[in-house]
Formats: C-alpha cells, structure tokens, sequence
C-alpha cells in the first residue's frame, strides 16, 4: 500500500488520498461542515473523482466501523473501560440534539459524570469548559460510573 | 403623505421589477450551470439610461446598497479561510502563485497603458485581469463534483494566494486612485500592510476570545452583531485610507469557530442581495456608447488572459504531480473573472467616472464568467478529442 496522502482544500477541509495495492485509488474529503465524501478515482485519469458519496459524521463512523470490522452501534459500549466501577466512554451526539453549551446541560450536577473530552473533526478539546458548545459534529468523552454514563447519553437524546 | 405615499409605491415597484427580473434571470443561469453575476451586470445594462429599457430603480436604495455588497463579498470571502489557510496556501504554492501574478496582471496592465489609462488606472486593470472569482470556482468545483480531485487543492491555493494579495493591492489601487502625495499613499499602505499583518498574526490568539464575544444563539442577535461590527470596521478602514472592502476581509479573517459558523449561513442571503445591487449599480454607471469601443480591448483581453490562466494552472498542477486532464482542467477552472474584477474596476471608476475601465471590466467579466466555467466542464473532452487527432496526425 502506498502511503496516504494528505492535502489542504482552504475553505472547503482537508482530502486524503491513496492507492491500493491494486492501483485502485480512493479518497476522502473531511469538510470543515463535519460532512464526509468518500471519493473513488477514475482508473485512466488518476486526478479525477469518478465516485463521490456524501455522508454525515455518524455515517462514516459507521463506515468507517464497519471497514475495521468493529462492533457497530449499541453493543460498541462494550469498549467502554470500566476501572473499579469507574468507567469511560464516548458517543457522537445525536442529530437531532441541536447545539447547547455543557454548562447549559448541567451534566455533573444532574447525571454525577463529567465530560472530559470533546472530539470535533478530530481535534480534541481535552479540557471542555463549560461554555463549550456541543452539537451533532461531536463525539463526547464522559467519565463516571456506568449508570451516570447511560444518564449523560440519555440526555443527548432528551436535551 | 399621501404624495410620499405615492412616491414609496414607484420605488418599491421598480426596485421590485428590477430584483425580480434579477431573481429570473439567476433562475435561468442556475439552470443552465452559469454564474448570476453575467446576468445582473445585463440587467444593469438594459435599463441604463441611455439603455433600451430605462427604469429609475430607487437609485437612492441601490448606490448605499451596492457599498454593502462589496463589504459583504469581502467579508464573507474572509468568513471562508482561517489565517492557517491562508499561509498554508503561500506555503504549498507560493510559486504558482507568483506565476500567477506576474502572467495575469501584466497584461491587464499593459493594455492599460496602450489605452492610455494612466498609471493608477493601468494597475486597476491589472487587478481585473490578475484575480480570478473564487466564488465561481468554488460553485463549479461543487458542481462538477471536482472537490476530491487531486489538482483541486493546487486550484485552491491559487485562489487562496489571490485573495491575501488583494488584501494588500486594494488599498494600494485606493491610494493611487485617490491621487494623494507619495507620503500619503505610502502612509495608507503602510498602515493597510500592517492591519492585515496584524489580524493574520493575532487572530490566533484574539479571534477565540472575538468569537465568544460575538456569538450568541439568537440568530437575529448575531446576524446585527456580525453585520454592524462588520460595517463599523469597514467604514473606519475606509476613513483611514485602507479601503473598506479591505476591513470587512480582515473582520471575516478575524471571525472563527461557531460565531463565523453561525453567522455564514444568515449572511450569505444578505450578500446576494446587496452584491447583486453592486453588480446592478456598476452597470447602471456604464456609458453605454463606450461599450461598441471596449468590446474590442475587452475580448482581445479576455482571450489572452484566458490563455495565461490556462498556463498558471496548468503550470503549477505539473509541479504538483498532475496528469495531463487534470493540468488542464486545473487550467480551465482558473478562467472565470467575476465579482472580485467588478470589485476593482468599480473603485477605478468611482475614482475617474469616464474611465473606459467600466465598460471594458464589464464586457470582459461578461465574456469570462460564462466562458470559464463551459471551457472547464468540456475539457477532458476537448483534451481526449485533440489527443486523438494528434495521434492520428502522427500515425
């Protein structure tokens, strides 16, 4: 395989690009939107996109899952790490969630689990403040028991 | 008030024929793939004073808009890029972009001088010529399904490159064309070059905290915040001799994260409208009889630099590692003038209102828009098609 490679669109995001050892070539377009396009090249011009599929941030998790073979969906939080009853697991918020700031949600105070974490485009704010705002482009990281865990993903789905 | 009734009643029906007309007329060009911007400027042309179709269309509406429309076409350009962007762009291509410069605007500046346009004049032209319309390239890249290609992200850094240096030309032009002292425009620069290097520099560090500051949920909020803060800036750099198209860039640079996320989608509608009044108005000014005398330079003009385009693209998709098709195409996206060429030839001509520079910018902007985007959608074609013939040729 060759090594992917990586380009800047300025204004649009980013592409990566690279081709199989078979020589087919395929790509994808990360847009600063959180909209994902995976792109496939056409075999006798090596620079043209033949194939382009638009697909929001959960579909190409979804995706991108199911190329590595990773468990999809709801048994996923299986991979959550549990230490001493303490546990740690993430979750994209939802679509329909709309956009609110943590401090908004009064996520500790109501659940008892705090958020750690807020990866967007694959940047990682390590340390949300609670004027962070969180909409359907991010995956948040939460720390807590197991049950405050479940509290915190039930309120992305209720708000 | 029955009589300043009677007088808003012709206002709104002319302006509202006017924009409808435009409304039509953009329907039409989005049907067949065209940029609007060709359109508006007939529009403006057919009910010019000394045109067939005469119509008064709320001038005393139509000149303050048009001021807004190029703030609004600057600031929403610089909503588009972060400052990294924009260095990333001179990183990657810095020599494309030189190319670009020197083989795009000689020409407008040459022809300038042949015209007898004087100097300041001469270097409008220049700009006309050199900065391609990075609206209609990003619409035809999305359109064609162009975004992943591989020579997209040369295309990019082109347009990238030309609009960082528009950041530093305008005020220069607007200096000239003003025709102060040497030590004032040098002073205008100067204080232009440092705005713009201090907003590229601090954004890093300011453009989080701007952000907090201005975003607010309210969709009615932000929109009056962003636009009132946006105009302020323009009309202040305005004040100081550095342009106010140059200020409302250096506000959408300075705008990052969720209040620039926010705000582009509430301000894009606004600019149609007052861009679209800035292409009516520029039109408005043209002397029609100039236009049988422009048609001439203009076209002669666009071919050139139609020609010198192709070679900037196609040049620096080489250098990138692009195969024939995709130099060319890279080549072909590169043609298409637009807003920004108005943009400039309307300071030109609000400096010197009998410039020829209106109605030459306008029939070369309405030669390019529309041949630019055909040349790039049939190139592979016209490429596969001279090829063949060229190995026919050979055998």
């Amino acid at each position: 395989m060759e090594e992917i490679r990586q380009s800047d669109l300025p204004g649009v995001g980013r592409c990566y690009e690279y081709a199989t050892a078979a020589g087919q070539r395929v790509g994808v377009v990360v847009r600063s939107s959180g909209r994902r396009d995976l792109v496939v090249y056409a075999e006798d011009d090596p620079d043209a996109v033949v194939e382009s599929v638009d697909m929001s941030l959960d579909e190409a998790q979804t995706l991108a899952a199911a190329l590595t073979d990773q468990p999809l969906g709801t048994a996923r939080a299986s991979l959550a790490a549990v230490i001493d009853g303490v546990a740690v697991d993430w979750r994209s918020v939802p679509e329909g969630f709309g956009s609110r700031t943590i401090g908004d949600l009064q996520i500790r105070s109501r659940t008892g689990a705090s958020v750690v974490a807020v990866v967007r485009d694959g940047e990682v704010d390590p340390a949300p403040a609670p004027d962070r705002v969180i909409d359907s482009r991010d995956t948040v990281v939460v720390l807590g028991t197991p049950d405050a865990i479940a509290d915190v993903f039930a309120l992305f789905e209720t708000g | 008030m029955i009589v300043a009734a009677g007088g808003d009643a012709l206002l709104l029906a002319e302006l509202g024929a006017v924009i409808l007309a435009c409304g039509l007329l953009a329907r039409l060009a989005g049907h067949l793939s065209l940029s609007p911007i060709p359109f508006y400027l007939l529009v403006g042309l057919l009910i010019n004073q000394s045109g067939p179709l005469h119509v008064d269309a709320g001038r005393d509406f139509i000149e303050p808009a048009a001021a807004i429309g190029v703030v609004l076409l600057l600031f929403t350009l610089g909503l588009e890029y972060t400052p990294t962007e924009l260095t990333v762009g001179l990183r990657t291509n810095g020599l494309g972009g030189l190319f670009d410069l020197v083989a795009n605007a000689t020409p407008g500046y040459l022809f300038g001088v042949l015209l007898g346009l004087d100097a300041p004049q001469s270097l409008a032209l220049a700009g006309v010529t050199y900065i391609s319309s990075s609206g209609i390239i990003a619409k035809l890249l999305g359109d064609l399904g162009r975004t992943g290609n591989r020579e997209t992200p040369v295309v990019l850094s082109i347009l990238v490159i030309e609009d960082l240096v528009m950041a530093f030309y305008l005020p220069l032009l607007a200096g000239l064309l003003a025709g102060g002292s040497a030590g004032s425009i040098v002073a205008s620069v100067s204080l232009a070059v440092a705005a713009v290097v201090v907003v590229l520099l601090g954004t890093v560090r300011v453009g989080p905290t701007l952000s907090r500051l201005v975003f607010t949920r309210s969709p009615e909020v932000l929109l009056l915040t962003v636009l009132g803060l946006t105009l302020l800036v323009a009309g202040a750099a305005e004040a100081l001799q550095v342009s106010a198209a140059v200020g409302a860039f250096l506000v959408g640079i300075a705008l990052s994260g969720e209040a620039a996320e926010r705000a582009e989608p509430l301000l894009m509608p606004l600019r149609d409208v007052f861009a679209a009044a800035f292409f009516l108005l520029f039109a408005l000014e043209i002397d029609l009889g100039a236009i049988p005398d422009a048609i001439g330079p203009a076209l002669s003009l666009a071919v050139l630099t139609a020609v010198t385009k192709v070679a900037t693209g196609w040049w620096s998709a080489r250098r990138a590692g692009i195969a024939t098709r995709g130099r060319w195409r890279a080549g072909t996206t590169l043609i298409a003038r637009g807003e920004f060429s108005i943009v400039i030839a309307g300071l030109a001509v609000l400096a010197d209102p009998d410039s020829e520079i209106g109605a030459i910018a306008a029939s070369y902007v309405l030669v390019l828009a529309l041949v630019g985007p055909l040349a790039t959608r049939f190139s592979d074609e016209l490429v596969a098609r001279f090829s063949r013939r060229r190995q026919v040729a050979v055998a």
